[in-house]
């Protein structure tokens, strides 16, 4: 063999062992999440779900796709609009498929690394399996997990999408899960004028600081700092509405300590989430704070909450302190135009 | 210039190998095989059998599907070997499911057998799993967080509700209603061991006409899964 042909030869079987190993080692792009650091750690165990571009690319589409309902017409976006807060406004009960009423009003989507449960009543423990709920509700989706693999499948768009973002194609119910997680795990509001406040890079107006000061003092156990929520479940005097009777956290655990108690929402972003309460039956912020002013003698509170008409338009201000329009308007979280 | 050719084939085959190494281990020999059997009315269950001809009620199968899972080998009432991501899902309608290998080590002794018929509570709350926990096998709540244990459904003639249909679904991992049930089995030290799922134990144990619908955790759901437990057996009859 003549030594030209010879390092011909080497040279095709190196650059044959280069591209082979750069196709053994690739991986997707990693994606850590950032957030404040005196907040806690995140609930979210993400060593079984690690978030990669990909991942959240796929989630986001997933998100946003009405043939996750049963006849196409409903996304979760159709509940979760993201320049609200990724809840539903205007709705004190959502409406699905063929315009049927649920019994809940939409839960904002923030935040949810750090959640210890999922729904109102706590009924979902993870993330990952809380897609599970709406998709199968005949009031919401009206689908099924396993039908909407098979659909997915049938597409060459998802096919692919899958295979950037898992390594193959294949549909299945766990991957269909992990990846709408990845999606909403991006979903983190930390840049209300509350933390830059706290970050010392802003600083609040004298009502927007007396509202903060009543709102430690009255509203702080459950709605707690920084995320504004101790994710707990509480009974916050409100009446049972008998056209609904929903009692709430007693559903699921059967014990009647639990009766009407709720879970704690967010009040992150609550200029936008109207209306207010597991069932919406609040359309304003003042109506919610009129509510608390007169049914609480004492429940967990250094004292009773007495309000002036001004101290409740303090405590308003400042809770539209926690309205973060970089969340509210993320290219990243709204509706793919890719 | 031969002498770097062999080389750089070497090191080429070697990158073959060593990606191909994960499913090297994959092939593990398997050491032992567990079967099984189940039976209505003493018979064999065939899937596309309409009675039980031994049965003095007719009983119709629709559905059987349950989880066995965290198998444990025991020797003297010790464990010597636990089964990693141990979650099986058996159904009566798929026969390729009725067979579960365990890979443990070779010449491994022991005289028991232990696993849970159901998911143990610490999976319940870990998230989205794929292969017989994918949530697409249709044994999980969607509404309320949590893997089925034991689904059982179809028509019994005491069954009082539309169609004598019964629908059994068993679950809940949360106390006090955790339904998960712990089996154990004196078994042969042997490669090949053949157990029993006898349904006419759960069946014959219904009264009709207290229960026959469950489709969520409860006090009742605990009782019912106690009693498919008992289903479970070594098979003397192969």
């Amino acid at each position: 063999m003549s030594k030209s042909k010879e390092i011909r030869i080497t040279g095709s079987l190196v650059l044959l062992l280069i591209a082979f190993a750069s196709l053994s080692i690739f991986k997707n792009e990693p994606v850590i999440l950032s957030y404040p650091s005196n907040w806690p750690e995140p609930t979210y165990d993400f060593s079984n779900n690690n978030l990669t571009t990909e991942g959240i690319y796929l989630g986001r589409h997933l998100f946003y796709d009405p043939i996750l309902s049963i006849d196409s017409s409903t996304s979760c976006s159709s509940c979760h609009l993201s320049f609200t807060a990724f809840t539903h406004v205007d709705h004190a009960l959502s409406h699905g498929i063929y315009d049927r009423i649920g019994t809940r009003n939409s839960a904002t989507l923030i935040n949810l690394a750090w959640n210890k449960s999922f729904m109102w009543d706590g009924a979902i423990n993870h993330l990952d399996m809380q897609a599970l709920a709406p998709i199968s509700h005949p009031a919401e989706l009206g689908e099924s997990i396993e039908n909407i693999a098979q659909k997915l499948h049938k597409t060459n768009r998802y096919s692919r999408l899958f295979k950037q973002a898992f390594g193959d194609s294949k549909i299945t119910g766990e991957r269909i899960l992990k990846a709408l997680s990845q999606f909403e795990l991006t979903l983190i509001s930390q840049n209300s004028k509350y933390d830059s406040t706290m970050a010392n890079q802003k600083q609040f107006t004298t009502q927007e600081n007396k509202g903060y000061l009543l709102f430690q003092n009255h509203c702080a156990n459950c709605h707690t700092e920084p995320l504004f929520t101790n994710g707990n479940f509480e009974y916050n005097r409100l009446p049972l509405d008998s056209t609904l009777n929903d009692f709430g956290r007693m559903r699921i655990t059967n014990n009647s300590e639990d009766s009407l108690k709720f879970k704690v929402p967010t009040l992150r972003n609550t200029e936008f989430s109207a209306p207010y309460m597991h069932d919406g039956r609040f359309k304003k912020l003042s109506e919610v704070i009129d509510h608390y002013a007169s049914s609480f003698t004492s429940l967990n509170l250094s004292d009773q909450m007495v309000l002036s008409d001004t101290a409740k338009t303090d405590l308003i201000a400042f809770l539209l302190t926690l309205s973060d329009k970089k969340f509210l308007f993320n290219s990243q979280f709204a509706y793919p135009q890719e | 210039m031969k002498k770097l050719n062999k080389i750089i084939i070497f090191l080429l085959i070697s990158c073959v190998v060593l990606s191909q190494k994960h499913s090297f281990c994959q092939d593990k020999k398997e050491s032992i095989r567990l079967s099984f059997r189940i039976t209505l009315g003493g018979d064999t269950y065939e899937p596309n059998q309409l009675n039980s001809s031994k049965e003095i009620n007719t009983t119709h199968i629709e559905t059987c599907q349950f989880y066995l899972s965290n198998f444990v080998l025991l020797k003297s009432g010790l464990a010597v070997w636990r089964e990693e991501n141990s979650h099986h899902l058996l159904n009566a309608h798929a026969n390729e499911s009725l067979s579960i290998a365990l890979n443990c080590p070779r010449r491994m002794q022991f005289d028991g057998i232990q696993f849970l018929l159901g998911i143990d509570s610490l999976t319940n709350v870990s998230g989205a799993y794929g292969g017989d926990l994918d949530p697409t096998n249709g044994m999980y709540w969607a509404w309320n967080s949590g893997y089925i244990n034991f689904k059982l459904e179809g028509k019994h003639n005491d069954c009082p509700a539309q169609n004598n249909q019964f629908q059994f679904h068993l679950g809940g991992y949360l106390p006090p209603y955790s339904a998960e049930q712990e089996i154990i089995l004196e078994v042969k030290n042997s490669k090949k061991i053949d157990l029993l799922v006898d349904l006419s134990n759960f069946i014959n144990a219904v009264d009709w006409s207290h229960v026959h619908s469950i489709m969520s955790p409860s006090e009742e759901a605990q009782r019912l899964s106690s009693i498919a437990a008992s289903m479970f057996s070594i098979d003397v009859k192969k």
